[in-house]
């Protein structure tokens, strides 16, 4: 209402994550808000970053390093260019503040204690992401994130169109 | 992008209904705005007034005015308590938003899910538990259902847990 929200988008660079952030941008986000990309990593990947920031989750990246090749490569994170349009004009035409977080483990788990770590005042995920189990209707991830995170939760479901 | 949005909010006036409705006029609903406040009653009562006219398609939309009017809700067998009211009153002066009720007599679940299609909703939100009396431990069935089930952008609001 006034307030400086941080908003949480689950990103694994699926369809249904971008529906999810382009559902966040339209229609949650307001002036001065921050955005926070969270983006988890299977614990199998083995980049020096990991290492590094196994533990705790990569330090919060701004939008613009995440914009350049080397930093992405570095995470071994694939950056949807769709989606790092939307959160690039958003932050121009809104005044948002957007950064990114990667955490490493279980995206159940990491999205959860995100939301503490963060202290996120909403999260909005997609419904599925690239999980091999096309589960119908919604992700085994979307779904224990919604019954277990503390604050709210948005499931957006994948290529909604927008009804009047 | 705002203002031909038509916000849903699942209400039974449960103490986790009101959470959410207090999120989504604080958070998500913006200037010219609908708030749809849906509501949906067990069986219909053939005493009570107007019920049975409305049970397939449910009730038409009901002003604000009707809404704070005790006669006219008693067409529908529906009280709306004074706490809710005025947080509906509130969002329709700050935010210019246009506040209808619609009752629905039948499944919550199914009902819900029915508004966002034929209202239609651009988005729903819905408190974790209601007024059932099997109280599950983070997520009540409707709201399970209605995450997994409904074709928009479902939010669940989580009410602080009171009990020990």
């Amino acid at each position: 209402m006034g307030e400086k929200r941080r908003v949480g988008v689950a990103i694994d660079f699926s369809a249904t994550s971008r529906a999810a952030v382009r559902w966040a941008v339209e229609n949650l986000v307001e002036d001065g808000d921050t955005i926070i990309a969270i983006h988890v990593q299977s614990s199998k990947a083995e980049t020096a970053q990991k290492k590094l920031w196994g533990n705790t989750g990569s330090p919060l990246i701004p939008l613009e390093e995440l914009r350049e090749m080397n930093l992405p490569k570095l995470y071994g994170v694939n950056p949807d260019p769709e989606i790092l349009d939307l959160l690039d004009s958003a932050s121009r035409t809104m005044k948002v503040k957007v950064v990114c977080k990667i955490y490493w483990g279980d995206p159940r788990e990491k999205l959860c204690d995100a939301v503490e770590d963060l202290k996120l005042d909403c999260l909005v995920v997609g419904s599925r992401g690239l999980g091999v189990l096309k589960r119908l209707l919604l992700g085994s991830v979307s779904k224990y994130v919604v019954t277990n995170a503390t604050c709210p939760v948005t499931v957006v479901k994948g290529a909604a169109t927008p009804k009047t | 992008m705002a203002g031909d949005r038509r916000i849903g909010v699942a209400m039974d006036f449960s103490p986790c209904s009101k959470a959410a409705l207090r999120w989504a006029t604080e958070n998500l609903v913006k200037d010219g705005d609908h708030l749809i406040i849906v509501n949906v009653q067990k069986e219909v009562s053939y005493e009570v007034g107007e019920t049975q006219l409305w049970e397939t398609t449910g009730s038409p939309l009901i002003p604000l005015s009707e809404i704070s009017d005790p006669n006219v809700m008693k067409k529908y067998g529906v009280k709306a308590d004074a706490e809710s009211l005025d947080i509906l009153n509130t969002v329709a002066r700050q935010k210019q938003a246009v506040v209808v009720m619609k009752i629905y007599w039948g499944d919550a679940r199914e009902k819900i899910c029915e508004a966002i299609d034929n209202i239609p909703l651009s988005s729903l939100i819905i408190g974790n538990r209601g007024l059932g009396k099997i109280k599950r431990v983070f997520m009540g069935s409707v709201s399970n259902f209605v995450v997994n089930n409904g074709s928009c952008p479902v939010t669940v609001v989580k009410s602080a847990e009171h009990e020990a």
